[in-house]
């Protein structure tokens, strides 16, 4: 049974009561909940993960409203993980994208089997596409257009999870985080789309959550071989596109630099990377918004030996 | 005139990864991952051939080696000095 097949009255019992157990991508989280909004908002980002009725689970996380005054003067909302808070409050309307950037911290800081690295990850005929970039470089946006409108499979919009042999990518289907205007691009590229309502005025902006497509979460345990690393980077000051070949070596660095667990893993997550882009070629692609000129590119790079 | 300086290897960095262009060392005690041109490999072969023994710094180039070459060498070396791997000798 999936998850939105569950009665929503059951949902919510189970949210304020023993606990919920989702399948967020790679992990299982247990979410416990007395916020309003969570209830919905799970149900259209995880609503086509199986329910899990075991009391089996990775992480352990609740999302409450602020006691005291802060239940009703500006009301916030806390994220715990096994009863710490990692993160200060947040206004309470930010209750999911709280949930969703805590049950990232939650991977990135405790899952250590795997080098993280903070880049979106799809598949296409087997081969991984790695995103990596800083804020604004426009990687969740080309993320979610290979994802949703070019037939590349979502390994991650955030996390790309690599073997320690460096010989595969894992997956962590989760939903996709989208900010500011690439909210709507999507929205108007994928009508009909799956998303929370879009909350404004949160430290990255205006955000929107989008659920993963079926093929993305049916498939959350086949992982990807390396194939092609690509920085993106988003200029409007440009006439058209450049992509150039990055080195190994730069890349390897630049990787090593994204990496959530680099300094955890020293050594190991060292020889990964480097087994890692040892198999993989690398680019760097700077566009100018237009996404289907992106994406032609990126399925010809996709057919590079 | 003084002497050139002579540079003795104190360490080795653990791992490295390379092309035909840079190499990139991972260095376990500061948990760096320092990129260099690839003649720091060369260089580095030259101080742990020389090891324990110092080396000058005109031994680590050649006699007919160009200005440009013989600078990146000595930056290189001070990088190592920099980062520990290598220590100047008075």
């Amino acid at each position: 049974m999936k998850l939105a097949e569950v009665e929503s009255a059951q949902l919510s019992h189970l949210l304020q009561g023993e606990g919920l157990i989702v399948q967020t991508g790679r992990f299982t989280s247990r979410i416990n909940s007395s916020s309003e909004n969570i209830s919905n908002d799970i149900l259209t980002l995880y609503g086509n993960t199986d329910f899990i009725e075991s009391k089996l689970y990775d992480f352990n996380v609740e999302i409450n409203p602020g006691k005291g005054l802060r239940k009703w003067l500006r009301p916030q909302i806390t994220f715990s993980f096994s009863s710490i808070q990692p993160f200060t409050p947040l206004p309470a309307n930010q209750a999911t994208p709280m949930l969703e950037w805590g049950l990232n911290w939650c991977v990135s800081n405790h899952y250590h089997q795997n080098i993280i690295i903070h880049a979106a990850v799809l598949e296409k005929n087997g081969k991984a596409l790695i995103l990596p970039g800083q804020p604004g470089a426009g990687k969740s946006t080309l993320c979610a257009a290979l994802a949703y409108s070019a037939g590349f499979r979502l390994l991650s919009d955030e996390l790309t999870l690599i073997e320690l042999d460096g010989s595969k990518v894992n997956p962590n289907p989760r939903p996709v985080s989208l900010k500011n205007k690439s909210i709507d691009i999507i929205r108007e590229m994928v009508p009909g789309i799956l998303c929370t309502e879009t909350v404004h005025d949160t430290q990255k902006g205006s955000v929107s959550l989008f659920r993963p497509a079926d093929k993305a979460v049916e498939n959350a345990n086949k992982p990807a071989k390396p194939g092609i690393v690509l920085f993106p980077k988003f200029n409007p000051d440009i006439a058209e596109y450049e992509l150039i070949e990055v080195s190994r070596p730069h890349a390897l660095v630049e990787l090593a630099n994204q990496s959530f667990n680099y300094p955890v893993l020293c050594q190991q997550g060292f020889e990964a990377l480097s087994a890692f882009i040892d198999s993989s070629q690398c680019f760097r692609l700077e566009y100018n918004g237009d996404l289907a000129k992106a994406i032609e590119i990126i399925e010809d790079l996709m057919l590079y030996e | 005139m003084e002497p050139p300086p002579r540079f003795r290897l104190l360490k080795q960095p653990l791992s490295s990864y390379q092309d035909g262009s840079n190499i990139v060392y991972y260095l376990p005690e500061s948990k760096q991952t320092l990129m260099l041109p690839i003649v720091a490999s060369e260089i580095l072969a030259k101080l742990s051939a020389a090891f324990p023994a110092s080396i000058r710094l005109d031994s680590l180039y050649d006699s007919n080696s160009s200005k440009q070459t013989r600078k990146t060498v000595k930056k290189i070396v001070n990088v190592f000095s920099d980062i520990g791997l290598t220590e100047e000798l008075e």
